[in-house]
């Protein structure tokens, strides 16, 4: 399994990379433009939707067609920190994520894999944060739809703990004894 | 080691990324004077309820409100009887867009499908108008990729719109929809392509409020911004792409040209039926197709019949 992931990690960092880096090069539109989204940002739009749908419903086989077996998230703000699945999924049942928003989806389509980056906003005011993220769905064999495979996660300006992270949340107040 | 080093290039990738883009996205907003979450449109009265609270929640899709949703007024004005002017930008040589789109545009006013946005109005004094479906073709002009290369940022655009206009290629025209099309060689920088196929904007030019839009090639990108890439009804997959994205800049600049006109949320009458085309036809070549205009087939995506009539393809 720590194979797998390792190659996959090797596989998909010049993608996440180049993802990343074709996130921050390209510059914001202007004020007020509106724009015609693409085919794929629509079609992960609806399956990152489909995601935190299944994920409120405790559903392990509506999960399955989402969420791929060896999904696993990296942490990019704790040394490439990686959380599997079924932590991942057991912190987010412990630590939900509340109000979510994405923004500025942008997909790149490399066959075999789909790479969207987005904002990742999740509750508001003061307790507003937002994430920057690299996610990778890839089409299993013989499936009709894509599943998350990983997910890259920052939190910009801080290293605090991340959705669903195994990370420890170092912007929370001391315990007092 | 791998993974260290892998992980390094990977967390510094991801971290600039996400710094830069919380950054320029506060920033432009600042600069538009919005808030964070309420989208381009800034409607305050427009809570969204997308946004839900609980264990885990919906995903909130654009800033606003629901995609389905009714769509709402908001006291600007429309275009009424307006003309559409193209500006194809780099090398068109020997394409058969030209031809294509040429007759596509000459042939949407006054269609059944653009009659879509006769639901459309605006209010001015105490005056209720509705568009008429009236939509004129009022010529083009073209621009070399030597004059603002083949990476176009946004300003370049508009200033490709500016150029034509103070050169007298094309008449400075407020009733009017100015775009902007360039040839596969081409991209915009801001994410045509990985984020958009096109949009629509309005800024001023030479002193008056024009209204304007970019429209890249889908042969750079058939998956992303083509309906179909195997084939389509005009034996050309990227104009046939474009056919789509050009009926959705220009239904929602007719309707939504100042950006105050009729949305909701974040959503214009084009964005709330992107990507879905309702009945589809076969054409002789095995492509789909689901409107004939000028006596060619092309595959457009649907509109949206205000204010709660969902998508359509005619009315």
């Amino acid at each position: 399994m720590l194979t797998s992931r390792l190659f996959a990690s090797f596989a998909f960092a010049p993608i996440v990379a180049l993802a990343a880096f074709a996130h921050a090069a390209g510059a914001q539109p202007v004020r007020g433009h509106i724009n015609t989204e693409t085919r794929q940002v629509v079609a992960l739009r609806q399956r990152e939707e489909t995601l935190l749908d299944v994920l409120g419903k405790n559903d392990a086989a509506a999960l399955a067609g989402v969420l791929s077996d060896d999904f696993a998230q990296y942490s990019l703000s704790h040394d490439m920190l990686l959380t599997p699945r079924a932590d991942w999924l057991r912190n987010l049942t412990a630590h939900p994520f509340g109000k979510v928003r994405l923004e500025n989806i942008s997909v790149i389509d490399h066959g075999a894999a789909l790479v969207a980056n987005f904002d990742l906003l999740t509750g508001d005011g003061k307790a507003a944060k937002r994430y920057g993220v690299v996610d990778v769905w890839t089409k299993p064999q013989g499936a009709n739809d894509w599943t998350l495979s990983q997910r890259y996660i920052a939190t910009p300006g801080s290293n605090a703990q991340a959705p669903g992270d195994d990370a420890p949340d170092t912007t929370a107040p001391p315990k007092r004894i | 080691m791998k993974l260290s080093v892998l992980s390094f290039a990977c967390a510094a990738a991801l971290a600039i990324s996400g710094l830069a883009s919380a950054e320029t996205v506060t920033r432009g907003m600042a600069e538009a004077g919005m808030s964070p979450d309420r989208g381009n449109h800034g409607d305050a009265a427009n809570k969204d309820p997308n946004e839900l609270n609980g264990d885990h929640v919906k995903y909130a899709g654009r800033p606003g409100s629901r995609q389905n949703d009714p769509i709402a007024y908001h006291n600007g004005p429309i275009l009424h009887g307006p003309k559409v002017y193209y500006i194809w930008y780099g090398n068109w040589t020997g394409n058969t867009a030209t031809t294509i789109l040429t007759n596509f545009v000459q042939n949407l006013g006054g269609s059944a499908y653009f009659n879509i946005n006769t639901t459309y109005y605006d209010i001015v004094g105490s005056t209720k108008t509705f568009y008429n479906n009236i939509l004129t073709y009022g010529g083009s002009t073209n621009t070399s990729s030597s004059t603002y290369g083949t990476s176009l940022s946004d300003s370049q655009i508009q200033s490709v719109v500016s150029d034509a206009i103070a050169s007298a290629s094309l008449p400075k025209d407020t009733n009017a929809v100015y775009l902007v099309l360039t040839s596969a060689d081409v991209t915009a920088s801001s994410g045509f392509c990985t984020q958009y196929c096109g949009w629509h904007t309005h800024g001023t030019i030479s002193g008056s409020d024009i209204k304007y839009g970019f429209v890249g090639n889908a042969d750079r990108c058939p998956s992303s911004c083509a309906a179909q890439s195997a084939s389509s009804p005009n034996n050309n997959i990227g104009a046939d792409g474009m056919a789509s994205v050009i009926a959705h800049e220009i239904e929602e600049t007719v309707t939504d040209p100042d950006l105050n006109g009729w949305y909701n949320g974040n959503w214009e009458n084009g964005d709330k039926c992107a990507w879905t085309f309702g009945t589809e036809s076969t054409a002789s070549n095995g492509s789909k197709y689901n409107v004939t205009l000028g006596g060619s087939q092309y595959l457009i995506q649907q509109n949206w019949i205000a204010p709660a009539g969902g998508c359509a393809m005619h009315l």
